[in-house]
């Protein structure tokens, strides 16, 4: 057994892994296909509570994953966002110095929940400038 | 206007989200599917080759008992049932409870038909290079449960 807190290591080598055996769009594929098959708990409850389900879903995933982040729900205006101060994932690639992490890794989180949210009627956008600092921004509004 | 704010700082929670056992399902699921069963080996050689290249190193240096003390504090970690009986140059593991393939079902997945090569071929591949070989006897797929044993090459026996 692989452990769960080793799971971004072994994510990271994943993409690595299709995308030197197999190219780029072999790692696109991929993150299509686990967005369909592992994310059905965002599209649940997006599809039932509409924006209070992104508040719902990371408010479990980014706890768990011990994140250090500012999330904030603002119902009226249909808004959500999170401020990805230091992200549990990115900087436990940067730390681990004998795996050098995939190159793009931080994309993923563009293109799953993407998937899940623009069919759903809400606009999505991700500030991936400072991954490289374990730093990133997103904003989801209704259309 | 109601507004909803959440701040937290790293070391307000302990890192463990169980459902990462999920999407590494998936990912070995996938990878099968499309892919082909030499493919999940290759790619869990390549991974644990990096990252658990550490290990084993400590393997190298300290024999058996690194490996114990990384199986010890993994499963403790992980909530999981296993039983140890240790010696210099052998040891075996009972793992009563994978926690892996709990959380799994737990969610209503089912484990990909190779996913017993996350223990096969990662243990396999960590004692690469060692003195020691590791044979994994009595895998239960719907369970996880198996008995690992890890025991000093007769080629290095005096």
């Amino acid at each position: 057994m692989i452990s769960c807190t080793d799971f971004i290591l072994a994510y990271s080598e994943f993409f690595k892994f299709l995308h030197e055996r197999y190219g780029k769009k072999a790692v696109i594929d991929f993150w299509n296909y686990l967005s369909d098959k592992y994310l059905t708990d965002l599209r649940k409850l997006v599809k039932k509570y509409g924006i209070k389900g992104c508040w719902m879903y990371w408010s479990k995933t980014l706890n768990e994953e011990a994140a250090n982040f500012t999330m904030e729900l603002i119902e009226e205006k249909n808004q959500f966002k999170i401020t990805m101060h230091h992200c549990p994932s990115k900087s436990r690639l940067l730390k681990t110095k004998h795996i050098e992490p995939y190159h793009d890794y931080c994309k993923h989180c563009d293109v799953l929940y993407r998937r899940i949210l623009e069919p759903l009627g809400f606009e999505y956008t991700i500030d991936l400038s400072k991954s490289n600092k374990a730093r990133c921004k997103i904003v989801i509004r209704q259309k | 206007m109601k507004k909803l704010l959440m701040r937290r700082k790293a070391r307000d929670n302990i890192y463990y989200h169980p459902d990462f056992h999920s999407a590494l399902n998936i990912a070995i699921d996938y990878l099968e599917k499309n892919h082909g069963k030499s493919a999940v080996k290759e790619y869990l050689q390549q991974f644990a080759s990096s990252y658990y290249n550490p290990l084993t190193e400590s393997i190298k240096k300290q024999g058996l008992s690194a490996l114990k003390k990384y199986l010890k504090d993994l499963y403790k970690k992980e909530n999981g049932d296993i039983d140890i009986v240790y010696s210099k140059d052998a040891m075996t593991v009972l793992i009563k409870r994978c926690p892996a393939i709990l959380h799994i079902k737990k969610k209503g997945g089912q484990p990909a038909k190779s996913f017993s090569e996350t223990t096969k071929t990662v243990y396999e591949t960590i004692l690469k290079g060692t003195e020691y070989e590791f044979k994994m006897l009595n895998y239960d797929k719907k369970t996880g449960r198996a008995l690992l044993t890890f025991r000093k090459k007769n080629d290095f026996m005096h």
